[in-house]
């Protein structure tokens, strides 16, 4: 009985399963299709962002006030403005101008010399720089983080001084501490150098400026 | 039993709408810029634009923020809850817009350059003085250009200034490293130094021949080198020769 029964329970087995992968496989290849289809056809759009949107700031404009001791001629208030473009995050060119009013010499003084008039006083410079943030970092004011980076620079420029143009070369430091993104205070110290032969030889001059300056990004 | 299926519905009515009023609402703090929607893991925040500044928030995936300022590479964004930072332009490679479109940052290449107009410095040797040079450029076809031209020379006995306009023709404008040749001329100022026995300063107006390379940087910079040879043309007998080496770098607008 059961011998018997067998071959018909296992043909009856065979003929289902022969029938059922082929349905399965008939389903399975459409999907495939679709599958297939899904992938190589583009559902994804790309598009640049529109720059009229976005507000760039990579320019930097702002005065500066300090001392400036000319080498002779005595520690005098300076003045200046100073305009900068960042090409990177932590690259910048900057262009200077400064002017000052020098007191007279020792010599001027004791002996009663006179060796300029007033307006050859006036000692005026520009000068073009590189600059390289070299320090980001924070700093804290009671509850408050503040952005900052301290910055070398480093360029040539010239010096109107006596009538005379004298070229110039100034290196130097500063720390530009952001009080909102747009707007930075400046703490600066330069070194403007140059040789002159106001006392009949040529001398060379170091010229130590300290300054504090505002600058606003736009 | 009314009335206390109608206070009920007014508690129910009440707590709902409570629910409604603190659910996020966006807090943008102005309607500029570009909203889009961050599709990556995380997006984090920098609080200054550089890297060396501190990360301070993340925004995660599905959140809508707002694009609005560029500086450098370096674009700030706020987030729905009024939270600003910034993001370097390779982190932002994951936003999309409201119609699902996928957005770029590009980072332009020297090949992107507008390249319509430089303004430029050189520093160099002009008759055996340090001297520089500031000019500005302006391209007017991909082979010509037009240039004006100031420099300032301190010399031992004598300062010279050189104002000149030129005309450069750029042969390979497509090369990175790009050769050009220019013609021109100008005006001259040499004012001898007031050691000097004749402080009397001198104008003539001068030629000058002259070429160089140009390598573009990148998008924004480009590099030179360049030699110019002038002549002044002065009212004495002879003629003055001046020579110039230069290098220097400008900046494209």
């Amino acid at each position: 009985m059961e011998s018997r029964l067998q071959p018909v329970i296992l043909t009856a087995a065979l003929l289902s399963l022969a029938a059922l992968p082929g349905s399965a496989l008939g389903a399975d290849s459409k999907s495939d299709d679709q599958v297939i289809d899904d992938i190589v056809k583009p559902d994804i759009q790309r598009r640049t962002i529109d720059d009229d949107k976005i507000d760039t700031e990579d320019f930097e404009l702002g005065f500066y006030a300090g001392v400036m001791s000319v080498e002779d001629f005595g520690s005098n208030d300076v003045y200046g403005l100073r305009l900068a473009y960042h090409i990177s995050e932590s690259m910048f060119i900057e262009g200077a101008y400064g002017i000052t009013q020098t007191q007279k010499t020792t010599a001027e003084t004791l002996d009663r010399l006179v060796l300029l008039t007033d307006d050859q006083r006036e000692l005026s410079y520009y000068s073009l720089n590189f600059g390289y943030n070299l320090l980001p970092g924070e700093h804290y004011v009671g509850r408050w983080a503040f952005n900052t980076n301290f910055y070398i620079v480093a360029g040539a420029g010239s010096t109107l001084f006596a009538d005379e143009e004298y070229f110039t070369y100034n290196f130097g430091g500063g720390l530009r501490f952001f009080a909102t993104d747009w707007l930075a205070l400046h703490v600066d110290f330069r070194n403007y150098v140059f040789t002159h032969s106001l006392f009949g030889e040529d001398k060379k001059v170091q010229n130590l400026e300290s300054s504090l300056g505002a600058t606003l990004f736009f | 039993m009314r009335l206390l299926s109608t206070l009920w519905a007014i508690s129910l009515l009440a707590s709902l709408s409570v629910a409604a009023a603190a659910s996020p609402a966006a807090q943008w703090s102005d309607t500029d810029g570009e909203f889009l929607t961050f599709k990556g893991q995380v997006l984090e925040l920098h609080t200054a634009p550089g890297s060396g500044y501190p990360l301070f928030h993340a925004v995660e995936s599905g959140e809508v923020i707002r694009v609005f300022k560029r500086r450098g590479d370096w674009y700030k964004v706020e987030t729905a809850s009024g939270l600003q930072g910034w993001v370097h332009r390779i982190h932002l490679n994951e936003l999309a817009d409201k119609d699902d479109r996928v957005v770029d940052f590009p980072n332009p290449t020297w090949k992107d350059a507008a390249n319509t107009a430089q303004l430029g410095l050189l520093v160099g040797r002009t008759a055996g003085a340090t001297s520089y040079t500031t000019y500005l450029n302006y391209r007017f076809t991909t082979h010509l250009s037009t240039e004006l031209k100031y420099t300032q020379a301190f010399g031992d006995f004598s300062s010279t200034k050189m104002a000149s306009l030129h005309l450069l023709h750029h042969p390979f404008p497509q090369w990175r490293l790009s050769p050009f040749f220019s013609l021109g001329s100008g005006s001259v100022k040499v004012s001898p130094n007031a050691v000097v026995a004749e402080p009397e300063d001198r104008q003539d107006s001068f030629i000058a021949v002259g070429g160089g390379l140009m390598y573009h940087f990148n998008a924004r910079i480009d590099l030179r080198a360049e030699y110019s040879k002038s002549t002044i043309l002065t009212t004495r007998e002879s003629n003055e020769d001046i020579e110039e080496w230069k290098a220097g770098f400008s900046l494209l607008f």
